[in-house]
């Protein structure tokens, strides 16, 4: 099971993700932290397998923490999710491997991370969990466009 | 100087000619002298009266005449040998009487020129010829050596008058000339001065064109972080609320179908299914309401910023409207946010306050500008892991309203103190600030409005600006007029 640490400063931000993730938390393990200080302390107490944090910050920005959790994991996904415009993410790219923009639905948030286990993964373990999460964002958009 | 020095030559002729009045009164001054002291004798009488009809004229002649006509070199010669000899015809006659002696200094003082060696060799020349004959006649000697003496006294007394004349109308001219010279350069400094108001004006007004458009792009940036983050909540509960209806009406429809109990609905759900089931609907019971309320909130919070900057964007009317200050400042708290969010907190003590005329874009403006400088304060002071806090109140003092705005940040340096308000000056690291906005600032309050801007340090470090607005038109309008 992959597991994926959601870091924003706005509890409201992270409170709609995870209901509207909630489809994937057989495949995933979601943990969600309110600001770069408690992100940090649960990146302390295990390794991530991505990161999708937000870049405005009190304290730590997004940008160092992606560095941090980069540091402590070489392989872990990092994702910038943010909103500001694109011409003020300069810079940005060398920590993030993606960068989403919000308002993000959670379909794109959902396929970004599900490419890049998918790219992740060599051992069959890590491309079985990938067919899964395919499959769970199949039904996930399926159930999309039928609402 | 040659044209100054013709000047003094032409003044210094204009003196002579006076003088030449002054001659022709002076001979027939001394004939008439002469006349009383032969009064008793007939004959030499008739001698000073015929001298005088006849050498006055000739005198008169020499200087209006011969002066113009052969210049003074000429002219002095034809007087000193008419008058040499009509002293020696005269004198010869009428027995050499005290008073004749008087036109040795008198013809001394009345050599045209100055500065003439020839001047002192007619003189000399006069004098001798004057003085032989005299003793030659039998004049005691003393009447001579006395006038000689005299003439030459006259003589130097009035090279040295002329030459303090010459002088002063030599160093008046000079003065002119300063004078004039100075007049031309003020007049260019005056016309330059102007130009270089006109262009500073032009380019002030660019620079304040270009420095709200470099704000504008700042808070649009953040704006649009401000708007995009609770659409980001708003569109993922959308999407979960979505879902959860679809779950929830297929309960439904699977209750009211168990209860119809259609033969197509397939095998009856299992124990498993339905404890599955009642969990799914506990969590929807409890997690859609709260969905919906995010949707909420997050539409309210995108429409105050709409609102705000609906606020923002009034048109820059010449006119002045009147404006709740308590309300611009709520509009630049909910414009810059981004600007300040992450680095302080905000503390504010509103008055109740009258309405004020101002130019409400810009007073919104003023506001924003002091908002992200207490921000930038605040970040610059760095301390990363503790929150600063901007304080900002509201309040009427004596016929004005204030707006004080403290930061607990870095706070000026005292050798930038006298400098904050000059364009272009900035401590803020490169490409972070053109050292415009303090300056604008304050020609906006001061200028348009006949208000103050000003700062005081804080005691624990950190800076105050205070905002000050007059509230009555008159004063305001007087405060346009002076600048």
């Amino acid at each position: 099971m992959r597991s994926v640490l959601f870091v924003d400063d706005e509890v409201a931000v992270l409170r709609a993700l995870e209901r509207v993730l909630r489809a994937f938390r057989q495949e995933w393990r979601m943990v969600f932290a309110l600001g770069s200080s408690i992100a940090l302390a649960n990146m302390e107490r295990e390794q991530f397998d991505a990161v999708v944090s937000d870049l405005g910050m009190p304290g730590m920005d997004g940008r160092e923490l992606l560095s941090r959790a980069r540091a402590s994991n070489p392989r872990a996904v990092c994702i910038l999710l943010s909103g500001h415009l694109a011409e003020s993410l300069d810079g940005t790219q060398t920590v993030a491997d993606e960068i989403l923009i919000k308002p993000c639905p959670a379909k794109e948030l959902a396929a970004c991370l599900t490419r890049h286990f998918a790219k992740l993964g060599s051992s069959a373990a890590v491309a079985k969990s990938s067919q899964e999460d395919l499959d769970a964002l199949g039904s996930m958009t399926a159930s999309t466009t039928r609402a | 100087m040659e044209p100054g020095s013709d000047r003094v030559d032409e003044r210094y002729a204009h003196v002579s000619q006076r003088l030449n009045g002054a001659s022709t009164w002076g001979a027939i001054g001394i004939h008439l002298l002469l006349a009383l002291s032969v009064h008793d004798k007939p004959r030499s009488l008739a001698w000073v009266l015929g001298s005088l009809c006849v050498f006055l004229p000739i005198n008169a002649w020499i200087t209006l005449v011969l002066l113009k006509k052969r210049g003074p070199g000429t002219a002095e010669t034809a007087r000193l040998v008419v008058n040499v000899s009509a002293s020696l015809l005269i004198n010869s006659a009428i027995g050499w009487p005290i008073t004749v002696w008087l036109w040795l200094p008198f013809v001394a003082i009345m050599f045209e020129g100055w500065k003439r060696r020839t001047n002192w060799v007619a003189l000399t020349v006069m004098c001798v010829t004057v003085d032989a004959l005299a003793l030659f006649q039998h004049v005691p000697w003393i009447h001579p050596l006395v006038f000689t003496a005299l003439a030459y006294f006259c003589r130097a007394i009035t090279e040295m008058r002329l030459s303090i004349v010459r002088d002063m109308f030599e160093r008046s001219e000079e003065q002119r000339g300063a004078l004039n010279e100075a007049h031309e350069s003020l007049r260019l400094a005056h016309d330059r001065l102007t130009t270089e108001a006109a262009a500073r004006e032009r380019v002030e007004l660019e620079l304040r064109q270009a420095h709200k458009l470099e704000a504008i792009g700042r808070l649009a940036s953040g704006v649009a972080h401000e708007i995009n983050t609770p659409l980001q909540f708003v569109t993922n509960s959308a999407q979960f609320v979505g879902e959860a209806v679809d779950d929830l009406l297929a309960m439904l429809e699977r209750t009211r179908s168990g209860a119809v109990s259609k033969p197509d609905e397939g095998p009856a759900p299992s124990e498993l299914d339905r404890a599955a089931t009642e969990t799914n609907f506990q969590y929807l019971k409890t997690n859609t309401p709260e969905a919906v309320r995010l949707i909420v909130d997050g539409v309210g919070r995108v429409s105050a910023i709409v609102a705000s900057l609906k606020e923002l964007a009034h048109p820059s009317a010449t006119e002045k409207v009147e404006l709740d200050l308590n309300q611009a400042i709520g509009t630049a708290l909910t414009v810059a946010k981004h600007e300040y969010k992450y680095v302080a907190d905000i503390k504010t003590d509103l008055g109740s306050l009258p309405p004020v005329k101002c130019h409400p874009g810009e007073i919104h403006q003023v506001l924003i500008n002091l908002l992200i400088n207490a921000a930038h304060a605040i970040t610059e002071g760095g301390k990363h892991d503790q929150r600063g806090l901007i304080a900002i109140r509201s309040y009427v003092s004596s016929e004005e309203v204030v707006v004080s705005m403290s930061d607990n940040g870095c706070g000026i340096p005292v050798a930038a103190r006298d400098k904050i308000f000059e364009p272009f000056f900035t401590t803020k690291e490169g490409g972070k600030g053109t050292g415009q906005g303090l300056a604008i600032a304050r020609s906006i309050v001061v200028d348009k409005h006949g208000g103050r801007l000003d700062f005081e340090p804080r005691r624990n470090g950190g800076t105050t600006f205070s905002i000050r607005l007059p509230l009555s038109a008159r004063r305001s309008d007087g405060g346009k007029q002076a600048a």
